[in-house]
């Protein structure tokens, strides 16, 4: 119980009040280790609130450095960080927000090569990765190591997300067999993207990794979010688990990690969950 | 100025300036320092250190020159409005604490006090708002008012009473100003051609109103103040001081009984006979200001004259008019105030009452200036364009800011005066028909006291609560036949405004078959009122239609959460009620009903009922049905409150074993009985028989417990929300069933840390005020 001096009692106050979390959840908060992938839209928002929140480790992987065009969304970067690596800026804001986070920095794309690597120790995976190479193998690899994680994906003014319980609901490939062939659908930077509904799914994803950490609730599991902000319309897709699906399936062929199709697009629109 | 202030006034306002300052630098316990400045009208608002400071206006009655120095203090210390209390007074809300005594000196200096505001004091004495006026008043009580309060306010020990002491004069038999249901209520009657007072008392509101007794048919006006001060004394000498709630002197009336009452009384009265105390000096008649002249403004549009018709009446004095003002929940805008005041200026000092409405009664205007008085009440409130009892409904704040409030009937009352205006009928026809709320049982919002009145409360549907309003009508008012509205039903809040529509359209449509409202209830409301209530019964569920689980006003579903447990124990008392009602309805309907399946309904809902009845008392909010009984056994049973012999029945409710309750239907009933003389023998801290302060443990035939360990954490000085933040954190490191025991602050402390450990399912054991602060005993679940 020493992790609970008079500073943190006072910080995590409102946490420890609510019922569902407590002392027990907040020391559960402290003693995980949460990976977001990709330090962007999605990750940036979701890192803010996991460390404010008083994730124990917080790891972040990303290859790319700070762009005057990402700024509009992803709010963990500064103007006076342009240029620096994305993990870098993230590290430094995660740490002035709560020193209580230890920050572990991936810098570097992550591919079926090292991302059994990078993945290994976490408790929870948030992808915030804005390409669909990258989402298929997120699932890919938390879904063999057994990782829950949440998927999570923005364009325009659309959302979706959903969260993945290795095992026991459905995966990404359940749903979406395969990334749409390319070009099918368009990528943010020639979509666009209201920078705030970034804000609105990675603090979605940010809850649903507190809510599997602490215990609390129903995650999004086997139900896919979608939303459409013009009109602000939610939706809650009931999708379950395939028996055909070539990971998580009752005969799997895909035993081994692989890069699909080089980075395609960004997600959505077009792809709209298989209807069975 | 209508009353002499007491030349001590100033002095105890020097003196509390000084306390003023030990309490800002911290040499002056909180507490204590409440117990000071209540009593001067000072009371603090929800915010800390915002006060609201309320002005004695005996009868209603303030000139122009002083209604002007309030708004403008209010403009420069206080909020934009100045609000008009059911006691007739006016009060300032938002004051900061420094800028108290500056304003209780500048109130000085226009001959305005606020002390006995509040506290265990003599309160603003309240007088009809036509006094002095009305064609058909018996004679003019305003000087007796006036007098009174000049002689109460200046004597120490009015200071100090058990409880606040409320007195009020009727003008007629009518007794339009309640004085029935006052603690001393004087109602002017001739007798013999000898104009006097018959005398009510121990009359009240508040939690278990009364009318009140009637102890003198008739007393010579030169009495008025050796009455008033028998029964002060003896409210002084015998009046309950330990228990707030059962302070008033309607309590010591039930207490003592009549007969002991009357002796005590005729006692202090032949004292005070036998010393032959001073009457009142009752003051000069007023002489109507000499005739002025402004600019009369001519309107002859049909608008003026319906408004006239509605708000305008002929005073006794030949030429001149009484003219009420509706003020919407009793809220003036300083700066109509202000134009009041400036309009009032030139037409004298007696031209002006606060009524128990929350409204304004212009007076003495001469009738060519009903024009300008028009256009001026045009730019002060919409209700001038309404007809007149819309805007004579009283509705008190409700749970929006009250601690003990359930609904919000602020929020109902604009849905109802929406939906009114929505059907387009002649309400005019009803004339002055009374509708008002309250947020609970309490009546605060003097629903008891109404043609049809509300109360908000608790309702279940199934297990999840939903806003609804008891419905009381009926009541009547006058010397010899006053009585407090009866219950007739309920319907849900969401209904609400549809069942007002409904029921007056249909009254209106009978009216001329009746004498009055109250004759019509009588012989055919009751049973419109009940078979209305009969088809608004069933609301929709939760998934169906949400709107039924909202308050009017409300942003958030409605919830018990914040009340009942850790909260003052009168609000405690009504959510008890409504089990309690239930239980003795469905007792009443189980004679009634014959064998089926609506009996088997009646019986499953009898145990519930029963079985979660009292459960709050032991700090428990069930979320099931399966949990009602489960607590229930735990709580009643295996104490030894309730017998053992029900426990094969409450395990048989608990499974839903209809054919075991069908077998054992008197076991039900009387179970139902048990607990409802169980509660009979609840005392105010809610304990019962045989209990001790001590927390209250299993009884006999049980292995005693061995004493758990406690574990101590002394949470003085620790703010919301981290003393429960701490208490959370003890708590992690016992196991079930030992026992924490902790020392809270007064105040926002114990009423929300109990509370929250409550919701966490832990059990508090004890909540004991020590001091000036509490050990509360909590059992780890």
């Amino acid at each position: 119980m020493s992790f609970f001096t008079e500073a943190r009692l006072e910080r995590y106050s409102r946490h420890i009040i609510l019922k569902e979390v407590g002392i027990q959840g907040q020391e559960r908060l402290y003693r995980a280790k949460i990976l977001i992938v990709g330090a962007g839209g999605l990750g940036a928002p979701a890192a803010l609130y996991l460390a404010a929140a008083g994730v124990g480790t917080l790891g972040i992987a990303d290859a790319d450095r700070v762009e005057l065009s990402n700024l509009q969304r992803q709010i963990i970067h500064h103007t006076s960080d342009l240029g620096k690596a994305k993990v870098e800026s993230a590290a430094d804001k995660i740490r002035a927000i709560n020193p209580d986070v230890t920050v572990r920095e991936h810098h570097c794309f992550i591919s079926a090569a090292n991302i059994r690597d990078v993945i290994a120790g976490y408790d929870f995976v948030i992808d915030g990765t804005d390409n669909f190479a990258a989402k298929f193998l997120i699932n890919d690899a938390c879904v063999l190591a057994g990782i829950p994680y949440s998927h999570g994906g923005i364009l325009r003014f659309n959302g979706q997300t959903m969260t993945v319980l290795p095992g026991k609901s459905a995966c990404f490939r359940c749903v979406f067999r395969k990334p749409p062939p390319p070009g099918a659908v368009p990528t943010c930077s020639q979509a666009g993207v209201l920078g705030a509904i970034a804000g609105m799914l990675g603090t979605i994803q940010a809850t649903e990794a507190l809510k599997h950490i602490v215990g609390a609730g129903h995650v999004l599991a086997d139900t896919l979010l979608t939303f459409e902000a013009l009109e602000m319309n939610f939706r809650r897709i009931k999708v379950r688990r395939d028996p055909e699906c070539p990971l998580c399936g009752e005969h799997p062929s895909i035993h081994e990690l692989f890069d699909e199709e080089p980075p395609a697009a960004c997600d959505l629109k077009s792809s709209q969950p298989l209807t069975r | 100025m209508f009353y002499t202030i007491p030349a001590s006034l100033a002095a105890e306002i020097d003196e509390l300036e000084s306390l003023v300052h030990q309490f800002q630098s911290g040499r002056l316990d909180p507490t204590a320092f409440k117990a000071r400045r209540v009593p001067f009208g000072v009371y603090e608002q929800r915010q800390d250190n915002t006060f609201m400071v309320r002005v004695r206006c005996p009868g209603g009655a303030i000139t122009p020159r002083q209604l002007k120095e309030v708004a403008e203090l209010s403009q420069v210390y206080g909020a934009e409005t100045l609000h008009i209390t059911t006691r007739q007074e006016l009060q300032l809300h938002d004051v900061a604490l420094p800028n108290v005594v500056p304003i209780l000196r500048r109130l000085l200096s226009v001959g305005l006090a606020t002390r006995g505001g509040g506290g265990n004091t003599v309160r603003n004495i309240t007088a009809a708002f036509d006094a002095g006026v009305a064609k058909d008043e018996i004679f003019d009580v305003s000087p007796y008012v006036f007098a009174l309060t000049s002689r109460l306010i200046d004597e120490p020990d009015s200071w100090l009473l058990p409880r606040k002491y409320k007195i009020a004069f009727a003008n007629s038999e009518k007794d339009s100003i309640h004085a029935v249901f006052n603690d001393l209520g004087f109602i002017a009657i001739q007798q013999k051609g000898v104009s006097g007072f018959a005398v009510y008392v121990a009359g009240g509101m508040g939690t278990k109103p009364q009318v009140g007794h009637l102890l003198h048919e008739f007393i010579a006006e030169a009495e008025v103040y050796l009455v008033a001060e028998a029964v002060k004394r003896v409210f002084n000498q015998h009046g309950n001081r330990k228990n707030r709630h059962a302070a008033r002197l309607r309590f010591l009336w039930n207490s003592l009984g009549e007969a002991k009452f009357r002796e005590l009384y005729q006692q202090e009265l032949d004292e005070l006979r036998r010393q032959a105390s001073a009457p009142l000096t009752l003051p000069p008649q007023r002489k109507l200001p000499a005739p002025v002249t402004i600019a009369a403004v001519r309107e002859p549009s049909s608008d003026f004259q319906l408004w006239r018709s509605r708000f305008a009446s002929a005073q006794k004095q030949p030429g001149l008019y009484l003219v009420l003002v509706p003020i919407f929940l009793g809220n003036l805008a300083n700066e109509h105030a202000l134009a009041l005041a400036d309009f009032l200026l030139p037409l004298g000092d007696d031209v002006l009452r606060a009524t128990i409405d929350q409204n304004l009664c212009l007076r003495n205007i001469p009738e060519a200036y009903l024009g300008n008085v028009h256009a001026l009440v045009k730019s002060i409130t919409c209700l001038a364009s309404e007809p007149r009892w819309f805007g004579s409904s009283v509705a008190c704040t409700g749970a929006a800011t009250c601690k003990l409030g359930i609904c919000l009937p602020r929020g109902a009352l604009a849905a109802i005066t929406k939906k009114l205006q929505a059907a387009s009928l002649d309400w005019d026809r009803l004339a002055d028909f009374k509708m008002n709320l309250s947020g609970c049982p309490n009546t605060c919002g003097a629903h008891l006291t109404a043609d049809l009145g509300f109360f908000g409360k608790v309702a279940r549907n199934g297990q999840t609560p939903y806003p609804a309003y008891g419905i009381v009508a009926g009541a009547k008012l006058g010397h010899g036949k006053a009585r407090l509205a009866e219950l007739v039903g309920e319907v849900s809040a969401r209904d609400l405004p549809a069942f007002v529509v409904e029921f007056l359209k249909s009254y209106l449509e009978q009216s001329s078959r009746f004498a009055s409202f109250t004759d019509y209830f009588e012989q055919q409301g009751r049973q419109d009122l009940r078979a209305l209530c009969e088809k608004h019964r069933i609301i929709p569920g939760f998934d169906d239609d949400k709107n039924y689980y909202y308050d009017w006003g409300a942003t958030e579903i409605f919830s018990l959460a914040g009340r009942g447990v850790g909260e003052c124990s009168a609000g405690l008392f009504d959510l008890i009620e409504v089990d309690l009602k239930n239980v003795r309805t469905l007792r009443t309907e189980l004679g009634t009903v014959s064998p089926g399946s609506k009996r088997d309904e009646i019986l499953d809902e009898l145990a519930l009922s029963a079985a979660r009845m009292l459960l709050i008392t032991r700090g428990v909010e069930a979320h099931s049905e399966a949990e009602v009984f489960t607590q229930f056994r735990r709580h009643f049973i295996e104490s030894g409150l309730v017998a053992a012999k029900y426990l094969p029945l409450v395990e048989a409710a608990q499974r839903k074993d209809t054919a075991h309750l069908r077998a054992q239907s008197a076991d039900v009933l009387s179970l139902a009985q048990t607990v409802e003389e169980l509660y009979g023998k609840m005392d105010n801290s809610m304990r019962f028989p045989g209990e001790s302060a001590q927390p209250p443990g299993p009884a006999e035939p049980k292995p005693p417990r061995p004493p758990a360990p406690f574990a101590e954490r002394d949470l003085r000085g620790v703010l919301c929300p981290m003393n429960f933040v701490k208490t959370k954190l003890a708590l992690e490191g016992l196991s079930v069933g030992q026992r924490l025991r902790i020392l809270l602050d007064d105040g926002a402390p114990i009423q929300n840390v109990p509370r929250s450990v409550a919701e966490e399912g832990h059990t508090i054991v004890e909540q004991i005020k020590t001091g000036g602060h509490w050990a509360v005993i909590i059992e780890k679940r």
